[in-house]
């Protein structure tokens, strides 16, 4: 039960879109906004109020780089990869239970 | 009950994937150590790598490797966090630890044994054993530390090999440097193909 409360209290996580995102970040150092709104068929103005929220909880940072052209770019940071790792620890270990 | 059993799965399957992320990095950085040390070898045919040119080579390595190794490392542990409790950003302790390890191994190495005459019959041998026992300490250390000798056992052959070829070594007339170079790049490769097999198992399971 304390499991399951403290999944449903991260409200930043408990979204779908916002847990793909940070799953696609996980394994890289940064992704450019252009990729992601392609893996995740998402709508650019979707896209950008998502990592708002993730950028507001500390979990990505939004930032400029030159690549073909200038570019947003999303990096996971120390947080939000830890914050990932408990969410889906807490996940796994309640469904093994049920 | 359906729905569980479904998500369960697709958590599985995003663990699996997250883990050979994981395995990959961790055969990437053995790939970098061991194309620094095919490209060493590669030099050597065709300029006098001893002395200077050694020297620069492996600064050079070493000044590329350790800030990559880190990266590397860092996107490891992330992945790691995500199915092994208590795992994560190994901290400055821990860091200090793996790199105390490396100094003691290139003291016990790169010192110690080249300066004890008792060992083998001429300075190459000293050499090529101190190379060995330096990868085998350093890497059994970092193994041990990181891991606490539980986990990651894909690290093994990188550090058991050069250790295992130490009494071989110490009795070589000639050679014995080329050899106990190739002992360590099969050791790596060894470790590779372990790691690169652990992420299709992983992915697949």
């Amino acid at each position: 039960m304390e499991s399951l409360r403290e999944l449903a209290k991260n409200h930043i996580l408990g979204n779908p879109t916002r847990l793909a995102i940070m799953l696609y970040l996980l394994p890289r150092d940064r992704v450019l906004f252009k990729d992601l709104l392609g893996v995740l068929e998402l709508t650019p103005g979707n896209l950008d109020s998502h990592l708002r929220a993730l950028q507001t909880a500390g979990y990505v940072e939004v930032y400029k780089v030159i690549a073909d052209r200038p570019r947003t770019a999303v990096r996971i940071t120390e947080k939000g990869a830890e914050e990932t790792g408990k969410y889906l620890r807490t996940l796994k270990g309640i469904l093994s239970s049920l | 009950m359906e729905d569980v059993k479904a998500l369960r799965e697709t958590l599985e399957r995003v663990e699996g994937r997250l883990i050979a992320a994981g395995k990959v990095y961790s055969a990437m950085n053995f790939a970098f150590w061991l194309t620094v040390m095919a490209i060493y070898y590669a030099l050597e045919g065709v300029v006098n790598m001893r002395g200077a040119a050694s020297t620069v080579y492996w600064s050079g390595a070493i000044l590329i490797g350790i800030p990559l190794t880190i990266r590397i490392w860092r996107r490891f542990e992330r992945l790691c966090a995500t199915s092994h409790p208590g795992a994560g950003r190994a901290g400055r302790g821990t860091a200090i630890q793996i790199a105390l390890a490396w100094v003691l191994g290139s003291v016990i190495g790169f010192f110690v044994i080249p300066s004890m005459t008792a060992i083998g019959v001429n300075a190459d041998v000293r050499f090529a054993t101190g190379l060995l026992s330096f990868i085998g300490i350093a890497l059994l250390s970092q193994w041990l530390i990181t891991t606490g000798g539980r986990s990651e056992f894909e690290m093994i052959p990188a550090f058991l090999l050069p250790a295992i070829a130490i009494p071989v070594v110490w009795n070589m007339e000639s050679g014995a440097i080329t050899w106990a170079g190739f002992v360590i790049v099969t050791g790596f490769s060894i470790t590779i193909l372990w790691y690169l097999y652990s992420a299709f198992k992983a992915i697949v399971r």
